[in-house]
């Protein structure tokens, strides 16, 4: 629990970036349209992006900050409510970051005036967000030391509190890790072999849509054995269980997109297909931002987890930075490709020896 | 009946939360699975495109018949727009479902017994007391869901009382459970004062069982009759239970082989 203090203590320490970046940007971006200033208009996409960022950190630090309030026995629901509206922040800016990258200067008015008004929507958003964490602290005392907070704690708080994984759903948890872990050491090799250009690499070409299509079907099926297929404990509405389908969904319709790629003959394939690969790699690193762990979500095993999630959704958007960096600085591509790959046997490494709880790496302090 | 109701909430529950979805959840998860799938499907179609344009350019030539590929391609990109649909359908649809379908209400909290013991119950709080032969008083809590709650997030102290006079039958029906909740409005906040003396005579603390499921006491095995005050944060209750006697529950026969 103190590793979660000391996570949680980072939060509000954080979240000033995304508002001060955010609003700032906003007012930079209707500014530079309306005075059809493009530095001005620059500044203020890089202010979104940067704010974005800060979103992110802030989100995670939130998990840390969520599992400490609600141990202090802040009340649960408003928690979640903050949560919730972190969420949607979150997303709707990742979703205007990208939407702003198909908005050259002065270019496509309409669309423009479209995404600001999205983004007066998102901004509503985030204030509901702040407005929320605000309340958290002077109306519910979260975080507060010395301070008993002053509603008391219901018996439904408690039991929530009270949930732990059982030894089964640990067990089970960890070998979903370790066979993808498999599975990315797979496409790893399948990169590097192709890279290097050996004997046969058009034949192998079709190896690793299969093996991304093929995981992608293993992981809708049995991601998690209290959800569909396997039972209906879970509905897809839980934020856990919605993470994995998510998951499932990408990895098959990204692995049927790198097999639809070989049939391309104007390019280098090899390297479309692993920008592919990439996008499913950036993708799934925003997902591991906003895991929640909703089995026993304020026990020992999630902080655990929230952190591992932390940095394999690191190295997931390093390995989709990379291939960004490739179609930015194409002369250093090579340089990029070699550590592209390396970041995926890193990953790989990260996935094969995963534990659920504290990371064992961290067991050793 | 309460199987039933309890499987209607399980169907309703989402992860550990027994209570159905809320709107700005089920909005939240809405906003993350379209944003995801939007994103990726946007930044793959640059890589894709080519192949669109270089079979509309072959369509549009009179000459030539669309060749096998093309359906194959089609196939391939109907095949993947489907799981999205249906990803995106499944996800809606059972959003919608849990935001407008009622919460089948708890028939007064469905006091079920789990572990032999008397039941009492004050705001979302359950309180199961089990007496030992041997003299032992456990005490589970748990929520109106029967969800356990850790000993570690409650006390409890217990005093031995009289038991009531005039024991009925001893085949009395329901066992009757003395139950004085403190109500809501005079509950006092949890404090540090001394377990002892705090009902007026020999309140003995309780322990937290090792795998932490309850709390327990051993007590003279003459007392049948008990005052438990339970303190959970920010809420103190007492509550009185009778073992034996002709009234209430009788004791469980459990013995340990070392005493």
């Amino acid at each position: 629990m103190e590793l979660s203090q000391y996570f949680a203590t980072w939060h509000p320490a954080l979240v000033h970036f995304p508002i001060a970046l955010l609003f700032v940007a906003v007012g930079l971006e209707f500014f530079g349209h309306i005075r059809h200033h493009e530095q001005v208009s620059w500044s203020g996409n890089l202010m979104l992006i940067l704010g974005t960022i800060g979103l992110c950190f802030s989100f995670i630090s939130g998990n840390f900050a969520e599992i400490w309030a609600a141990h202090s026995f802040v009340p649960q629901d408003p928690i979640k409510l903050h949560e919730s509206y972190a969420t949607i922040t979150s997303w709707a800016f990742i979703a205007l970051v990208a939407f702003r990258s198909f908005l050259p200067f002065g270019k496509k008015p309409h669309l423009f005036r479209l995404y600001l008004a999205m983004l007066v929507g998102a901004l509503y958003s985030l204030y509901l967000t702040g407005e929320q964490g605000g309340k958290l602290v002077y109306k519910y005392a979260a975080g507060v030391k010395g301070v008993v907070p002053p509603i008391k704690a219901t018996a439904l708080e408690l039991a929530n509190l009270t949930l732990t994984n059982t030894a089964d759903e640990l067990i089970y948890s960890e070998m979903m890790h370790h066979i993808f872990g498999g599975m990315v050491l797979g496409l790893a090799f399948w990169l590097t072999y192709q890279m290097l250009g050996l004997p046969g690499v058009d034949k192998l070409r079709a190896l690793g849509p299969i093996l991304l299509s093929a995981g992608g079907l293993f992981l809708m099926i049995f991601s998690d054995f209290d959800a569909w297929p396997l039972s209906s404990e879970k509905p897809i509405t839980d934020p856990e269980v919605l993470a994995h389908k998510i998951f499932a969904t990408l990895m098959i319709v990204i692995g049927l997109g790198t097999s639809l790629v070989r049939k391309r003959t104007d390019s280098d394939i090899g390297q479309l297909q692993a920008h592919l690969v990439a996008v499913l790699a950036l993708s799934g690193g925003g997902i591991l931002f906003t895991h929640v762990h909703t089995g026993a979500p304020y026990s020992e095993v999630a902080m655990g987890v929230y952190i591992h999630h932390f940095y394999l959704g690191v190295l997931a958007l390093l390995c989709g930075g990379m291939k960004m960096l490739e179609l930015a600085v194409p002369e250093r591509r090579r340089l990029w490709d070699l550590i592209w790959i390396v970041l995926l046997y890193v990953i790989a490494f990260a996935l094969l020896k995963y534990n659920e709880g504290i990371p064992w790496f961290l067991q050793y302090f | 009946m309460v199987s039933a109701i309890l499987l209607n909430l399980a169907l309703l529950a989402h992860g550990a939360d027994p209570r159905p979805i809320s709107g700005d959840e089920a909005t939240a998860n809405l906003v993350k699975f379209f944003v995801t799938i939007f994103l990726a499907l946007m930044m793959i179609t640059p890589v894709l495109a080519p192949l669109f344009r270089a079979d509309d350019s072959k369509e549009r030539s009179p000459q030539e018949q669309a060749p096998p590929k093309n359906l194959a391609l089609v196939g391939w990109v109907g095949i993947g727009l489907m799981l999205v649909l249906s990803m995106s359908w499944w996800l809606a649809r059972t959003s919608l479902v849990e935001l407008t379908t009622k919460e089948a209400p708890l028939p007064d909290h469905t006091h079920t017994i789990e572990q032999g013991g008397q039941m009492a119950m004050w705001s979302d709080f359950h309180a199961e007391v089990s007496r030992i032969e041997s003299g032992e008083v456990r005490i589970h809590l748990s929520d109106s869901y029967n969800r356990p709650i850790a000993a570690r997030f409650f006390q409890a102290e217990i005093v031995t009382v009289e038991p009531t006079v005039a024991p009925t039958s001893e085949n009395s029906p329901a066992p009757t459970v003395n139950e004085t909740p403190v109500p809501r409005a005079s509950a006092t906040p949890t404090d540090d004062g001394s377990p002892r003396n705090s009902l007026g005579i020999n309140a003995v603390e309780t322990s937290p069982a090792l795998n932490d499921t309850y709390r327990f006491a051993v007590l003279p095995r003459e007392a049948k009759a008990y005052r438990v005050r339970v303190k959970t944060p920010g809420w103190s209750v007492t509550l009185k239970f009778e073992f034996d006697e002709g009234r209430g529950r009788r004791s469980l026969p459990i013995w340990c082989g070392t005493r």
